[in-house]
């Protein structure tokens, strides 16, 4: 995950010295996405990568950041023109229980409070207007097994730990070509 | 619009119905212009991008308002909604490029449903005008042309008088416990016949068995998709243009129910004319009765060719079922060994109870069963399994599962392809709310199942279970995945073809009755479904019919 902080670091650092040159390139990409308007409120981003690090843990870890506010947003995937919404709205009503509940944001929870509260909403037992929270739930289980298992081109399978996770490398033209060792173990 | 540009023969759609036409009469001299709504890919676009490629619009377009959506209404819904389902493969070479390529035939039980059964109660069957007699050399001509695998002579129920142009695919070893499975049972299966090359051919290498052909473009141009094989024989003649990003908006008829020519959006969006001396459609089932309900004019209000008021009407898809089993990989791999443990491909079907007078049912068919291993697709496969569990399976277990379902299992499946009865319930027409982003009306389904398509879609999936029992060492579990569903890519009927004008759009030779240079080649002929993709059967069709208006130039018959 790049904070908004360490991109602009990144970017005024001088060609990103030390810097892995994917990350330099997402950051800059998050940076344009900042800049278009598209990009998520920080504290809905916040619950986001929280809630998505308990459906799929290591999902952050691998780049969930960069999928989600950068690739999800450009074309094609922003003529998708229901996701951000969802998982938009989906955000407001985990702090808004989050807080109900145990007074504090989302993020903020305990790993078993957010569990418990990710639980809730997977069931659908969360209303509110307008929300179906077990639709969201799917939506953002969807989006991190997207994140994770995808080409590491979109920025979410950094390193390639999802295929190293189920030992095939998907887009590879070899069938079921193991990965070779020695690559961290998630 | 421009001038108007003037060609012999214009084609709609690039496609499994189109190809075959636009090879047939450019080299027998005609000029001729395919149209074609989608872009041209070339085997360097085709990559294993499962986001882009599946879960994207790559080959069908997004279910969104300005776009170009269908809207639907399926059973138990009153009302119709947004779908990018009854789209296939919108690119030059149409769903042929984007297709698994089971190729089997359909067999004389599916043109004699009428006669066989003597009719059932609702459902609007008919026998087709053509005997099996007049479409076998076709089915031979495209495996020919295109290039086709499989083994002759192992089939019981086939339908066939010469070999397949290629020996089968190399079969996952798994396979030889279907063939036990289903002789215990008294079946017999057979190698799947596939458009992909077992060996080189036609100047294309053959498979280097990936696994991604359903849903993907094939890389290796191994795939016999019209792409890869038909349209480039056909530019090769330099009479045959294909133009991606043309948009057909409108076919134009004169004063006399003759066909003129077309309207069309080019690739900058503008509206170009294009004048010719046949025109024909081919841009799958629902696409070409939406065209032809949108070319009405004074002389054919209710749309073009649509005296009869067939167009549209006896929509049929294909009925779909599906089991799942889980084996345990190293007990197969104790039984039989690891080699060729990682081929994608099962390669087993079996049809024996196609014909079925013994299952008691109002339909006396049973289907095609397909054994095939899951698809490799690994974001497809984690939204399964937590789907399956109702998304109760996130967190660590869902990690655990992943890790387990890669390393640890093989899934073996059957697909079963069913009858769709045609019947008043299943139709499509003009949507006449929503709109496309060119402003065009957007066709509209509304699918019902007849029940006694359905009955014999559930009698079969129960038989594949049984099949998929009986295997040895057993499978960890077994479960029946989905039954009476519909497949949308396989879609046929809108235009059927027969003799009597009153009761059928097309003539035998699907011409349509009323405007007697305007020719349909994709599904829409098909009165019946049949029970098995009918991609093989568009394609044969369509060399069929594209040799009669050959014939038609010969003869002089149609006017410059």
């Amino acid at each position: 995950m790049i904070t908004r902080r360490q991109m602009i670091l990144g970017l005024l650092s001088a060609a990103g010295t030390g810097f892995y040159p994917g990350l330099l390139k997402a950051g800059a990409n998050t940076l344009l996405g900042a800049m278009s308007g598209w990009v998520f409120e920080p504290d809905r981003l916040r619950a986001l990568l929280a809630a998505a690090d308990r459906v799929l843990p290591g999902v952050v870890a691998a780049g969930f950041e960069d999928y989600i506010n950068y690739w999800l947003i450009k074309e094609p995937f922003n003529r998708a023109a229901d996701w951000k919404p969802l998982l938009n709205i989906g955000a407001v009503h985990l702090d808004r229980v989050a807080r109900k509940r145990h007074k504090r944001a989302f993020a903020d929870c305990k790993s078993e409070q957010q569990d418990e509260l990710l639980s809730s909403f997977q069931l659908g037992e969360i209303s509110a207007r307008h929300f179906s929270s077990n639709a969201f739930f799917q939506r953002l289980a969807m989006v991190c097994a997207e994140s994770f298992l995808s080409d590491p081109k979109y920025g979410g399978n950094r390193a390639q730990v999802g295929w190293h996770l189920i030992g095939h490398h998907a887009c590879w033209w070899a069938p079921r070509r193991k990965l070779p060792a020695g690559l961290p173990a998630y | 619009m421009g001038k108007a540009e003037q060609t012999d023969v214009v084609v709609i759609g690039s496609g499994a119905g189109g190809a075959p036409v636009a090879v047939t009469l450019s080299e027998a001299g005609a000029r001729v212009i395919v149209l074609e709504r989608g872009p041209s890919y070339t085997i360097r676009d085709f990559t294993h991008d499962e986001v882009a490629i599946c879960r994207r619009d790559f080959f069908v377009p997004f279910p969104y308002p300005g776009h170009s959506p269908h809207t639907i209404r399926k059973r138990g819904q009153n009302s119709y909604h947004l779908t990018n389902e009854g789209w296939v493969g919108v690119c030059v070479g149409g769903g042929t490029v984007h297709m698994s390529g089971f190729t089997y035939r359909l067999k004389e039980s599916d043109l004699r449903l009428r006669s066989m059964t003597g009719g059932i109660a609702g459902a609007d069957i008919v026998d087709w005008p053509i005997s099996m007699d007049e479409l076998l050399p076709y089915y031979d001509l495209y495996e020919a042309r295109c290039g086709v695998s499989g083994q002759a002579g192992v089939n019981p129920t086939e339908t066939r008088r010469r070999p397949f142009p290629l020996p089968a695919l190399r079969p996952h070893p798994v396979a030889r416990l279907v063939d036990q499975a289903a002789g215990k049972l008294g079946f017999h299966s057979f190698p799947t016949p596939r458009a992909i090359l077992s060996a080189p051919y036609g100047g294309r290498p053959p498979c280097n068995y990936c696994g991604f052909c359903g849903e993907y473009g094939c890389e290796n141009g191994s795939k016999s998709s019209v792409a890869a094989s038909l349209l480039p024989q056909a530019q090769k003649t330099g009479r045959c243009q294909v133009r991606p990003g043309c948009m057909v908006t409108r076919i134009l008829t004169d004063k006399d129910d003759r066909a003129t020519g077309v309207v069309y959006l080019d690739k900058k969006g503008e509206e170009r004319k294009l004048e010719a001396r046949v025109v024909v459609l081919a841009a799958t089932a629902i696409e070409s009765a939406r065209l032809l309900l949108m070319s009405k004019n004074g002389r054919f209000p209710l749309g073009l060719a649509n005296r009869s008021g067939l167009v549209g009407k006896n929509l049929t898809f294909s009925t779909f079922g599906k089991g799942t089993s889980i084996f345990e990989r190293h007990e197969l791999e104790k039984k039989l060994g690891s080699e060729g443990m990682d081929l994608p491909f099962l390669q087993r079907s079996v049809q024996d109870d196609y014909w079925n007078e013994k299952n008691g049912l109002l339909l006396p068919k049973g289907g095609t069963y397909n054994f095939l291993l899951h698809h490799p697709n690994p974001i497809n496969a984690a939204v399964r399994l937590m789907m399956e569990s109702k998304w109760s399976l996130w967190g660590q277990k869902l990690k655990d599962r992943l890790r387990e379902y890669f390393h640890d299992e093989l899934w073996v499946e059957f697909e079963v392809f069913g009858e769709f009865l045609p019947h008043s319930g299943c139709y499509v027409d003009l949507d006449p709310q929503v709109k496309d982003g060119f402003g065009l009306p957007v066709a509209r389904i509304s699918n019902l199942h007849h029940p006694a398509s359905d009955e014999v879609n559930k009698f079969c999936v129960r038989r594949g279970m049984d099949i998929l029992e009986a295997m040895r060492p057993a499978a960890k579990k077994v479960w029946p995945f989905t039954w009476s569903s519909t497949t949308y890519h396989l879609q046929h009927g809108t235009c059927r073809f027969g003799s009597d004008p009153s009761r059928s759009v097309l003539n035998p030779d699907c011409m349509t009755h009323d405007v007697h240079n305007l020719y349909i080649t994709d599904g829409s002929f098909m009165p019946s479904s049949g029970a098995v993709p009918a991609t093989p059967t568009i394609m044969a069709n369509s060399f069929r019919v594209a040799e009669k208006i050959a014939g038609r130039f010969l003869r002089r018959e149609i006017p410059a």
